[in-house]
């Protein structure tokens, strides 16, 4: 997986990002793309507590909710990139929702989905340099502190 | 110049004569409106008993079909409160119902962040009174907040006209009655009231204990009039509450100076302004406290007062305050007293300040019944018993 | 934005001479409009009384006195300052009601701190954040806070008790003897029923109005949550 550092913040180059929502979309080869929550947003939201998603079947619009997360301090919508149907639930991550955090890219996956108009909905994400340069904007503009790293997160080296 | 005759402090009576009550008593006008078809009076089941309030008023007690209100904050953190009302209503063999058709009163929450509005509160109430008179039993109100809270609403229902319109098409529409109890009773009022049916049962001595009492401030600060008070307690000065149960029970109630002071709960500054509510626990109360009588116990009446007072002498400690006194409710000290399990009914173990010199102090073998209770927690976790059961608790 | 970063609270004059006095004015009257105002405010002669027994006034620099004289003065300027900086320093414990006149400026921060959330003050979100697991607790399921929020995260300062608790908070929950505290993610067992009446209290009262004021993300996800829960039930219900 390539990526970037951007202020500690690790930015993946091959992921389509949505750098508003931060979230990220990984297209799949058999037409499905997984989505996730991006290191900035685990970062933000402080090591999670409970994580729910909606389950298989659930049809979203980009936008809307695709799942729940809990922090100490915070909750708040995981927002869909894509507008499409929920295939898959990470299971994991009702047992051990710290995976947001250690790997959000990988094992914290958090949902796969049957998107209805990828070519669309990726044209509104980013990726690559765009995207980095995208996410160096917001976390200069929005004061973002330099992201913060729990035990156990994954080696990006 | 003026010539009063003087008279010694101590040969002064104080007459508390409901006549001369400053404010109307709320009661007359809510059953006028009954009269005027604008709502249903739930009256209070008989037989009750009989208190006086602030001004002299009679306030009426239910002594069973209570349709029981639980506290959020006890029932999530400290089980072990609610657990005690229940035990100490089945050990007289009353009639109670415990339901599944409640709401919280959401009170905390609009104290702690105003995301609500007068008419949601007050549809909240009306809904979970509703739900209590369908199901023929009298709300007993287990939490200080929730119960100075529908003190308010009540209130507010009373004389805000259009509100009462609002939360009466609001129930209309839920299809539940537009109901209104005759009183709004606390559970601590409930215990006082039968402090020596509970003294007459009790097993344990508790005549070496010297406590000190926190009255809850939504309890007797807001809506002061609806408050129980006693001249044999404090000279009717104070609430009687909690007071005069301890009393009944033998214990010594210790005197400190800042009696009147809030413990710090805040609402919201508990949960995002933890600051504040510790240091003033731990400053303003419980060093007081320790200081001025260094008492057995803190006996309390109101969730929010009894986790604050426990759980802020943690971080008191760490900073080598004066800190160290247990903190329970008076349903917890009356049951205890007539011989309930430490942790299988009081379920103590949720407490966080040490209680244990505590029940040394009172004979209580608690290594015992820690064992006691640890068996019955195996058996849960091996599949023997899928709940601690009423009966199993007593054994 | 709020401009007090703490202590000692500013109450000049040109704090907040950035907003209009129109603005500061229309807040004012929205709390002076209020059906409770008149019954917690009848003039103040500055006794005192409520700020000795304030434990807010003993802790931040805070005065009910201040609020009921602003009030009862209807000074624009100082009630914004004080909508601002001030109101969320109050910690609801009604010692004020000694008041001998009557007042409660207990209360009337209540309405204050009402007009603030309705009017989506930047103040007001801040005072609120970190809150927002909590009002999504008590939105949702009725009930403010869950056995399963006794994280040691969330409560550090009440030690490693809490982490005794988090470890065996299934089996304790089962061992209680009434039968409706064996849950864990609320206080106790609620009904469907009951969930339902509570959301069509929301809707019918506005409530989810100032929770989306405050907290887009969390109102979305409380819609969410809420508008299933009411389709399943039968009902054709949304927030927006």
């Amino acid at each position: 997986m390539g990526y970037a550092k951007v202020n500690e913040c690790i930015i993946p180059t091959d992921l389509h990002i949505a750098v508003k929502d931060n979230t990220w979309v990984r297209v799949n080869e058999d037409g499905t793309v997984t989505v996730g929550m991006t290191d900035v947003a685990q970062s933000l939201a402080g090591p999670i507590l409970h994580a729910k998603s909606k389950s298989p079947g659930t049809a979203r619009k980009k936008g809307r909710p695709i799942a729940t997360v809990e922090s100490g301090k915070w909750v708040g919508p995981i927002k869909s990139p894509v507008s499409g149907e929920i295939v898959e639930v990470n299971e994991e991550l009702a047992a051990n929702p710290r995976l947001l955090n250690t790997s959000p890219y990988r094992k914290g996956w958090v949902v796969k989905m049957k998107p209805d108009n990828l070519d669309a909905d990726l044209a509104d994400l980013q990726i690559g340099d765009e995207a980095v340069e995208a996410y160096r904007k917001k976390i200069e503009e929005e004061n973002i502190p330099a992201c913060s790293h729990i035990e156990g997160t994954e080696d990006y080296e | 110049m003026i010539h009063l005759p003087i008279s010694k402090a101590n040969e002064r009576i104080f007459d508390i004569d409901p006549s001369q009550a400053p404010t109307e008593d709320l009661r007359d006008e809510i059953f006028q409106l009954e009269k005027e078809g604008e709502w249903i009076v739930q009256r209070v089941p008989e037989p009750y008993m009989e208190v006086k309030t602030k001004y002299g008023r009679i306030k009426k007690i239910p002594v069973e079909k209570t349709w029981h209100h639980k506290s959020c904050g006890q029932c999530g953190h400290i089980p072990g409160y609610s657990t005690s009302i229940f035990w100490l209503n089945r050990q007289f063999g009353l009639d109670y119902y415990d339901p599944t058709d409640q709401t919280s009163c959401t009170a905390w929450n609009y104290y702690a962040s105003a995301t609500s509005n007068p008419e949601a509160q007050a549809a909240v109430a009306l809904r979970n009174f509703a739900s209590a008179y369908e199901q023929g039993y009298f709300p007993l109100i287990h939490c200080g907040t929730s119960f100075g809270h529908y003190k308010e609403v009540r209130h507010a229902l009373v004389h805000q006209p259009e509100l009462r319109r609002k939360v009466r098409d609001i129930m209309k529409r839920l299809g539940k009655p537009f109901v209104i109890p005759e009183e709004i009773v606390h559970y601590s009022e409930w215990v006082l009231a039968m402090r020596h049916r509970i003294a007459e049962r009790q097993v344990i001595d508790m005549s070496n204990i010297t406590a000190t009492v926190h009255p809850a401030c939504h309890y007797h600060k807001l809506i002061e009039e609806d408050a129980i008070y006693d001249p044999e307690i404090y000279g009717a000065q104070r609430t009687a509450i909690v007071s005069a149960t301890l009393k009944a029970l033998g214990i010594t109630v210790g005197d400190y100076s800042s009696w009147f002071d809030c413990c710090g709960f805040g609402f919201r500054h508990i949960l995002v302004s933890r600051d504040f509510s510790r240091s003033f626990a731990v400053q303003r109360k419980i060093e007081v406290m320790k200081e001025e009588v260094n008492p057995d116990i803190v006996v309390t009446h109101d969730t929010g007062c009894v986790t604050t007072l426990d759980q802020s002498q943690f971080a008191g400690r760490a900073h080598n305050k004066k800190v160290g006194l247990p903190v329970m409710s008076d349903s917890q000290i009356a049951a205890l007293a007539m011989g309930a399990h430490p942790y299988k009914v009081l379920q103590l173990h949720w407490h966080n300040t040490d209680n244990k010199p505590f029940l040394e102090k009172l004979g209580i073998d608690h290594e015992k019944m820690w064992a006691e209770f640890q068996a019955a927690v195996d058996k849960i976790k091996s599949g023997e018993m899928e709940y601690l059961t009423w009966d199993e608790a007593d054994k | 934005m709020s401009k007090n970063i703490g202590y000692p609270l500013d109450l000049k004059m040109n704090h907040y001479a950035d907003v209009s006095y129109d603005e500061k004015e229309r807040l004012f009257e929205e709390v002076k409009a209020d059906e409770r105002y008149h019954h917690m405010l009848y003039g103040c002669y500055e006794c005192g009384i409520c700020v000795a027994s304030c434990p807010s006034a003993k802790f931040y620099d805070f005065s009910p006195r201040v609020i009921a004289q602003a009030l009862a003065r209807e000074d624009v300027d100082l009630i914004y300052t004080l909508m601002e900086d001030s109101i969320w320093d109050c910690s609801q414990c009604f010692s004020c009601d000694r008041c001998p006149r009557g007042n409660s400026p207990g209360q009337l921060i209540t309405i204050m701190r009402e007009v603030a959330v309705r009017n989506g003050l930047a103040s007001a979100k801040k005072a609120l954040e970190g809150y927002g697991r909590i009002i999504y607790k008590i939105m949702s399921t009725g009930s403010q806070v869950s056995p399963d929020m006794l994280q040691p995260n969330a409560f550090p300062d009440w030690g490693v008790h809490v982490n005794e608790i988090a470890e065996n908070l299934e089996l304790w929950r089962k061992a209680l003897p009434p039968e409706t505290l064996h849950t864990t993610e609320t206080g106790w067992t609620v009904s469907d029923k009951t969930i339902i009446e509570l959301y069509l209290i929301w809707h019918m009262t506005g409530v989810m109005d100032l929770i989306e004021g405050i907290d887009e993300g969390l109102f979305m996800i409380l819609v969410d949550v809420m508008e299933e829960r009411l389709e399943d039930a039968g009902y054709d219900i949304t927030f927006d």
